[in-house]
């Protein structure tokens, strides 16, 4: 079943490519290579965990005429360094692919190196007219707030995973009709690697300068799943927000669902920055007790809470167009802790970007006190 | 006495309004080369130039009226493949790295880019220079060899301007914007700008060079240079969809 998926986006990138001749196919490769070091420390004079990560992303895209097109995107990654040699699962986590198509590889997996290959996009998409169908392995994003999506059921992502802006995809078909340029219906259904079915339909359009959502849905084939979101704007603030609730399919009549409400705010300010803030509710929080879910790569939308409330908020100001700093925390009441991140860029070359991030995490779990530092260094080079 | 001061009045009155109304038409005429046409496509480049560095960015950009406009970045790598659509007062943006549409909050539309003198609302075609503003005649000068009018312009109290007045030179022969003195509410100078390199492009003179120089910052500009540009383009208003926001190319 997944091979046959894989052999027929193959063929259809083939057959676009064997239609090279033809002026309309165009293709285009852009990516990056980046190199990042990080340490890991509870206190800077204590252990420190290092490791370094050579990282180089291609994105390939393929246009047959206006109505065809296909993509390929891989990242591959080079670690080296302590959590590579101390850790035993560390190779076998890289190499697990959660969708339904398993397009994760070490290439080689030795005592103090691994390289990994990763695809994370593989589709054909076709358009005609106003309706666009897409299949394979692509990003459903039905975000509208900045930080926590609980509307994003398809793939949501960790906020901390700083070095994936790309984010995963799922193995889905996706249909999307646009019945006029502000609105739009979709369709989509998405299988996860344990043949988990997430299906979805959402209505998005625009009134009163709002853009508006409501879907319906089964979540990883436990939950139905319900949802609204916004994005419109008081004066040169825009407000945003998502609400959605998920009930457990099984047992429906004896189980209560998890809610999740997000409302956030953001402004920028002309060449001076931006400010933003979210908050979230959720009445069941995700419990957790190992740091390392912070980080899990394929976290549901349903367990992005960490706490009944969450509050974030975070500002960035250029101090000079080249050299910007940021700051952003969130707030988690029932973790008596919070998370508090400084960070820096600046652009060295018109491709070379420099950045140092640090995330500080000082929560209770488990009843214990944990804190925990991360400082990444990147220098990243786009082509 | 009355009747002589109305005398007066009916005589000067029309010297006055045929003043402010020949200040406006040069002022649209002179806009009208450049925006006045149904539609439009062009392909920009702006360079941001620091005393010690410099950066570039590319854009396609596609308008209809004032209303509508497609903005698609082509370079540099990290920024390319973004787009921004503007119908009205509403802007969205299509990151195509995360599949994500953002509905901007109207204070990003006079966000620069890497602080560029050249704001969003300055790409996405702007308020008007014409219905804005209150025109008047303020001699003549010449303008990188070009004989020119001198308007003032005044915005009007209830339109929704960055710029309290303007000073803008119009060549007089071919009614195209030679510079212009960007005001503040407060009636200080921000910027300056100054149309350069003369070309004909499909078939008509535009300045092809248009640099922006801030006030009281030395060695600071934004160069934005125009390789390309097409007036009156078959385009429906159907184009500028976020359908087409995500698909353009």
């Amino acid at each position: 079943m997944k091979l046959h998926i894989l052999l027929l986006i193959l063929f259809l990138f083939s057959l676009a490519a064997a239609n090279g001749q033809d002026k309309t196919v165009q293709a285009e490769l852009t990516g990056y290579i980046n190199n990042m070091q990080t340490f890991i420390f509870e206190e800077p004079e204590g252990d420190w965990v290092t490791d370094n990560l050579i990282h180089n992303r291609l994105n390939l895209r393929l246009y047959a005429g206006s109505k065809l097109s296909f993509a390929l995107e891989f990242r591959n990654r080079f670690f080296t360094g302590d959590m590579v040699s101390m850790d035993p699962t560390y190779a076998e986590r890289l190499a697990s692919d959660k969708g339904l198509l398993d397009l994760s590889t070490n290439i080689f997996s030795e005592n103090s190196f691994i390289l990994n290959s990763r695809i994370d996009r593989l589709w054909a998409d076709l358009s005609l007219g106003p309706v666009q169908i897409r299949a394979g392995r692509q990003r459903i994003n039905w975000g509208q707030t900045l930080i926590w999506n609980p509307n994003d059921i398809f793939n949501a992502y960790s906020y901390f995973d700083v070095d994936y802006p790309e984010r995963p995809g799922s193995d889905a078909i996706r249909m999307q009709v646009y019945p006029d340029y502000s609105s739009s219906i979709e369709l989509a259904a998405a299988m996860d690697g344990d043949e988990n079915l997430t299906f979805a339909g959402l209505y998005r359009f625009n009134k009163w300068t709002y853009d508006i959502q409501f879907l319906a849905g089964i979540a990883e084939g436990e939950d139905i799943v319900f949802g609204t979101g916004w994005s419109g704007a008081f004066g040169s603030t825009s407000f945003r927000g998502e609400i959605s609730w998920f009930h457990p399919v099984e047992n429906f009549r004896d189980t209560t669902g998890t809610g999740l409400f997000t409302v956030g705010l953001d402004r920028g300010f002309s060449g001076k920055g931006m400010m933003q803030m979210q908050l979230m509710y959720c009445n069941k929080p995700f419990s957790f007790d190992a740091f390392d879910d912070f980080y899990s790569g394929n976290l549901s939308a349903k367990d992005l809470a960490f706490s009944e409330f969450s509050l974030f908020g975070s500002v960035s100001y250029p101090v000079s167009p080249l050299f910007n700093l940021s700051f952003s925390a969130i707030w988690y009441p029932d973790l008596k802790g919070f998370y508090a991140g400084p960070s820096v860029e600046i652009s060295l070359a018109e491709n070379l970007d420099f950045s140092f991030i640090w995330q500080h995490f000082n929560a209770e779990l488990s009843n214990d006190r944990t804190r925990i530092n991360l400082c990444f260094l990147r220098m990243k080079y786009s082509f | 006495m009355t009747k002589k001061l109305l005398t007066l009045l009916l005589l000067i009155y029309p010297c006055l309004s045929l003043a402010a109304q020949d200040a406006a038409e040069i002022v649209k005429r002179a806009n009208d080369k450049i925006n006045g046409e149904k539609s439009s496509y062009s392909e920009m480049k702006m360079t941001i130039v620091r005393p010690d560095w410099e950066r570039t960015l590319e854009f396609k950009n596609w308008t209809k009226g004032r209303e509508y406009a497609l903005t698609l970045i082509t370079a540099p790598a990290r920024d390319r493949g973004q787009s921004f659509l503007k119908r009205g007062s509403e802007m969205w943006s299509w990151n195509p790295t995360i599949s994500r549409m953002i509905k901007l909050p109207p204070s990003m539309m006079s966000q620069g880019w890497m602080g560029s003198d050249y704001t969003n609302d300055d790409i996405l075609n702007e308020s008007s220079v014409v219905d804005d503003y209150i025109h008047e005649l303020a001699g003549e000068e010449e303008i990188e060899g070009r004989l020119c009018y001198r308007i003032k312009m005044t915005a009007k109290e209830d339109a929704a301007v960055v710029w309290g007045h303007q000073v803008r030179w119009i060549d007089k022969d071919d009614y195209l914007f030679m510079k212009a003195e960007l005001y503040d509410e407060d009636g200080y100078l921000v910027r300056t700008e100054l149309g350069k390199n003369l070309k004909i492009m499909d078939g008509r003179l535009i300045p092809t060079i248009l640099e922006i120089i801030p006030e009281d910052e030395e060695g600071h500009k934004t160069v934005v240079e125009i390789e390309k540009i097409e007036f009156n383009i078959p385009v429906e208003d159907d184009f500028f969809s976020q359908q087409n926001l995500k698909r353009v190319r």
